[in-house]
């Protein structure tokens, strides 16, 4: 008989207070890891608040092993983020061929490389973490015609298997969850977002996608779409612009590198070309 | 002390100020060469058709945070045109605030918005 969501509800609802930690210890012995992989968040994080609460004894750290290890929500790479942006943008050619972890990784140094003294950990902008981005950026990730849908579902899934591990660590931050309906919270401030790397790491590649879409055009080469979606990301919309309208070119990306170049704005090409390396 | 204390103060002032994103809003124009007489009805403003293609970009403090932005053309030879840049389309937001990108045209549609 297959343990289900319902099952594991029912059961820690049904056992003492001060049993339910065994409860929730047996029913993680009793379940396959198929039983597991099903359970909802709520079954989870059930399981999980019966599990730290108070004393967390060896069965109960050997029990939250067993559910971090065969949970549905597991951690997340860029490689996965970006994957699930591909299968969501999956109309726009460019995005399919270039948008690549390693995109994400040549971002972050690119950004990491033009940040002030003392940006990121004493003070920080308008702008946030190793992507550098604001909160209209996140809106737009967050946005019904973007990735609404498939960011909090990341969300939901990683900060659930950070919650898990750092619980097996014998840590107890539980700001993402409420306990009141048992599900998780996903932060409205990208100040907050920007916390978890792991959030930052799908907000980062979609809202470059979201740039990329903007910058297809007709006769306009993948490889094209990339470097302007780049360029927007990186703010430079109004010389990109008064770059376009200088060589009389508003498709191609080598004129405008060449204008910005002579016009003295090396460091944005150099941006443009270590991200779209 | 006193000098300390206002030291922190404009610290504060200048990280408050620093950590908002601008929302002024930027139009660069695409003009012919010779731009036509008339007047660019544009959020809310009206300016002379060849003063704004001269400085190519206009800027404006604020703008509603995703709305559509509308140009009305009004040439002095009759000539009324309009176009709107949609958000997230030819109306981007990036970490300087909005742009948006208008094309004049010495035939129709004589206006249209345009992608980077």
């Amino acid at each position: 008989m297959p343990i289900t969501s319902a099952d594991v509800k029912s059961k820690l609802a049904a056992a003492s207070w001060t049993n339910r930690d065994n409860v929730a210890c047996q029913i993680l012995k009793d379940a396959s890891s198929g039983d597991i992989k099903s359970w909802n968040v709520e079954a989870v994080l059930r399981l999980l608040y019966n599990l730290v609460d108070g004393y967390r004894s060896a069965d109960d750290i050997a029990a939250l092993k067993t559910l971090a290890a065969n949970t549905a929500f597991q951690p997340g790479s860029i490689a996965d983020a970006v994957s699930i942006i591909k299968t969501v943008k999956s109309g726009n050619p460019a995005i399919q061929t270039e948008l690549k972890a390693a995109t994400v990784t040549q971002l972050y140094a690119a950004e990491n490389k033009r940040m002030s003294f003392g940006e990121g950990w004493l003070y920080e902008g308008s702008t946030k973490g190793r992507g550098q981005l604001g909160q209209s950026a996140y809106d737009d990730v967050r946005n019904t015609k973007h990735f609404k849908a498939e960011y909090e579902a990341w969300a939901t899934r990683v900060l659930i298997a950070r919650v898990l591990k750092k619980s097996i660590e014998g840590y107890s931050d539980f700001r993402q969850i409420d306990w009141s309906t048992y599900s998780i919270v996903i932060p409205s401030s990208y100040g907050s977002a920007v916390q978890f790397t792991d959030l930052e790491d799908f907000v980062v590649p979609a809202y470059l996608a979201i740039k990329m879409q903007a910058a297809t055009k007709a006769g306009r080469s993948a490889a094209d779409v990339m470097k302007f979606g780049i360029a927007v990301y990186h703010g430079m919309f109004a010389s990109v612009s008064a770059a376009q309208t200088a060589v009389g070119d508003s498709v191609n990306w080598a004129p405008v590198e060449a204008h910005l170049l002579a016009i003295g704005k090396k460091d944005e090409v150099d941006y443009v070309k270590e991200v779209s390396k | 002390m006193k000098a300390a204390r206002s030291f922190l103060l404009v610290l504060c002032l200048l990280l408050v100020a620093c950590s908002e994103e601008p929302a002024t809003l930027q139009v660069h124009l695409r003009c012919p060469a010779n731009p036509p007489a008339g007047t660019l009805v544009l959020n809310g403003e009206t300016v002379d058709i060849q003063t704004a293609c001269r400085k190519q970009t206009l800027t404006f403090d604020t703008h509603s945070a995703n709305e559509p932005l509308q140009l009305k053309l009004r040439r002095a030879d009759g000539v009324q045109a309009e176009a709107t840049a949609a958000y997230g389309e030819e109306l981007q937001r990036d970490r300087h605030g909005f742009h948006a990108i208008f094309e004049l045209l010495t035939e129709p549609p004589y206006v249209r918005a345009a992608r980077l």
